[in-house]
């Protein structure tokens, strides 16, 4: 088969496929992290010997945010499908899987913040707070800015993460390259199919990578 | 003035109490550059550290003009830290703002931005690096960031300045540049230091007065002339030097 004909054949599907995998990692990815940056900052300060020292509902909020993390996403998926009808209205397609992998997402997001959080050297963050400023300012104006390089790591590695977990949620009908590489590929024994949408997944990862990257030189300014 | 009327510092750790301060007494005149020196771990940190309530002393008063500081909370204790400004050992800058950033931080944490950027360019022009405004400290040198803190430190005109250890990362000669600077600020916009060192040749070069910290308790203090000239204390005398280091 020449190229030409392969892609007028397969490349709506492949083109298709990308963006729904695109859509799969941006979207989740943005919503958890307007919830899991709380959560993670949160985590990091109600520590013993934070700096808002809540020991109960430390506990409490680690314990929450490890089932999450304990349950594979495959199983997460299936077993919260009538909470993800309530609230995407459906269970299946890209739109149904959008919501079972903001709830993956999330407790992974609010792990890694809170290690971007830890890496922040605490002389900083005395420093503001002999200053005067408080807890809401040091938060702001000292931990976030003087983590964001590496919460911008852990970004691309979330994004990634995410890639993988949309590839299982395809194994349910939610589209995507891993869709398709399984349907065709595997279960079609179409191996044209299957190596294009693994190159697009390849460029789409090391896309995403190479964008964080070069976002973390650009506003670190550590090696200005 | 700032009285500390025998504090006691405990810190609960796994292997049991450990006292860092015992009891200690100071008294702090306006305009002093006062030194308080001792070896590492005899508690000067520590005590540095309650004078700005980074360490809440475990029992005892600190009575700054007047006010009970010890029992300062939320508004009210960071208003008092604008006060009281410190400089740390490893300058503590924030790494990702800029210099001039850095220096205005004290005024946009309290809420004064109108005119923060002049008066920082000022403060920046005060310690010689104003051509460094818009520079990261990453781009700076040791001696350069710690006048980038203590441009910083002045940012609410403080009454008090802390200085942890302010030269002990810095070589001999830019020492002797931030001595003179902080002794300068001292003298032209009166503000009173309290300097922590380890060093004799700190509190020689710019303090008036020094207390000697040993093991948590003062053992030792005075006008830094009196207790140069006759130590009474065997720890002074090994800080001084005036002990066979062999012994």
């Amino acid at each position: 088969m020449d190229i030409q004909a392969f892609l007028q054949e397969f490349g709506p599907l492949l083109g298709q496929g990308t963006l729904q995998s695109l859509v799969m990692i941006v979207i989740p990815t943005l919503l958890a992290y307007v919830i899991g940056l709380p959560l993670g900052v949160l985590l990091s300060i109600t520590k013993k010997g934070g700096l808002k020292p809540l020991p109960v509902f430390n506990a409490i909020l680690a314990w929450v945010i490890n089932i999450g993390r304990s349950i594979p996403f495959i199983i997460l998926m299936v077993a919260i499908i009538p909470l993800t009808n309530l609230i995407a209205g459906t269970a299946i397609g890209t739109q149904g899987a959008i919501f079972p992998l903001l709830v993956a997402t999330i407790p992974f997001v609010a792990r890694m913040v809170e290690q971007s959080i830890e890496e922040v050297d605490l002389g900083m963050v005395e420093a503001s707070q002999a200053y005067g400023a408080s807890l809401g300012q040091t938060i702001w104006h000292v931990i976030i800015p003087e983590a964001l390089p590496s919460i911008i790591r852990g970004l691309s590695i979330t994004m990634i993460t995410l890639f993988g977990y949309s590839a299982i949620a395809g194994a349910i009908g939610a589209g995507g390259l891993g869709d398709i590489a399984i349907r065709y590929g595997y279960y079609r024994y179409n191996q044209s199919v299957m190596i294009a949408s693994i190159v697009l997944s390849v460029i789409l990862i090391q896309i995403i990578q190479t964008v964080c990257e070069l976002l973390v030189v650009k506003i670190d300014k550590r090696n200005a | 003035m700032i009285e500390v009327e025998n504090i006691t510092k405990v810190f609960n750790t796994q292997s049991g109490d450990h006292h860092a301060l015992h009891e200690v007494s100071l008294s702090i005149q306006d305009g002093d550059i006062f030194g308080i020196i001792g070896m590492s771990g005899a508690g000067k940190s520590t005590l540095v550290r309650c004078l700005n309530l980074l360490e809440k002393p475990s029992s005892g008063k600190i009575v700054v003009d007047g006010t009970d500081i010890t029992k300062l909370k939320g508004k009210d204790l960071r208003d008092y830290r604008q006060n009281i400004s410190m400089i740390f050992q490893n300058f503590n800058l924030f790494s990702q703002k800029t210099v001039l950033e850095n220096v205005i931080f004290p005024l946009l944490v309290a809420g004064k931005k109108d005119g923060a950027k002049q008066k920082g360019l000022e403060l920046l022009d005060k310690v010689g690096l104003a051509e460094k405004a818009d520079a990261y400290p990453s781009q700076l040198s040791g001696g350069q960031k710690q006048r980038v803190a203590i441009a910083r430190a002045l940012a609410n005109d403080p009454c008090y300045i802390l200085c942890d250890e302010a030269t002990s990362a810095l070589d001999t000669l830019t020492t002797n540049q931030i001595l003179k600077l902080l002794r300068d600020i001292a003298a032209n916009l009166g503000v009173t230091l309290i300097v922590i060192t380890h060093s004799m040749d700190v509190v020689e070069k710019i303090c008036n007065k020094v207390a000697v910290l040993d093991d948590g308790r003062i053992v030792e203090s005075g006008s830094t002339k009196t207790v140069f000239s006759t130590p009474q204390e065997y720890i002074t005398k090994q800080l001084l030097g005036q002990v066979r280091w062999d012994a």
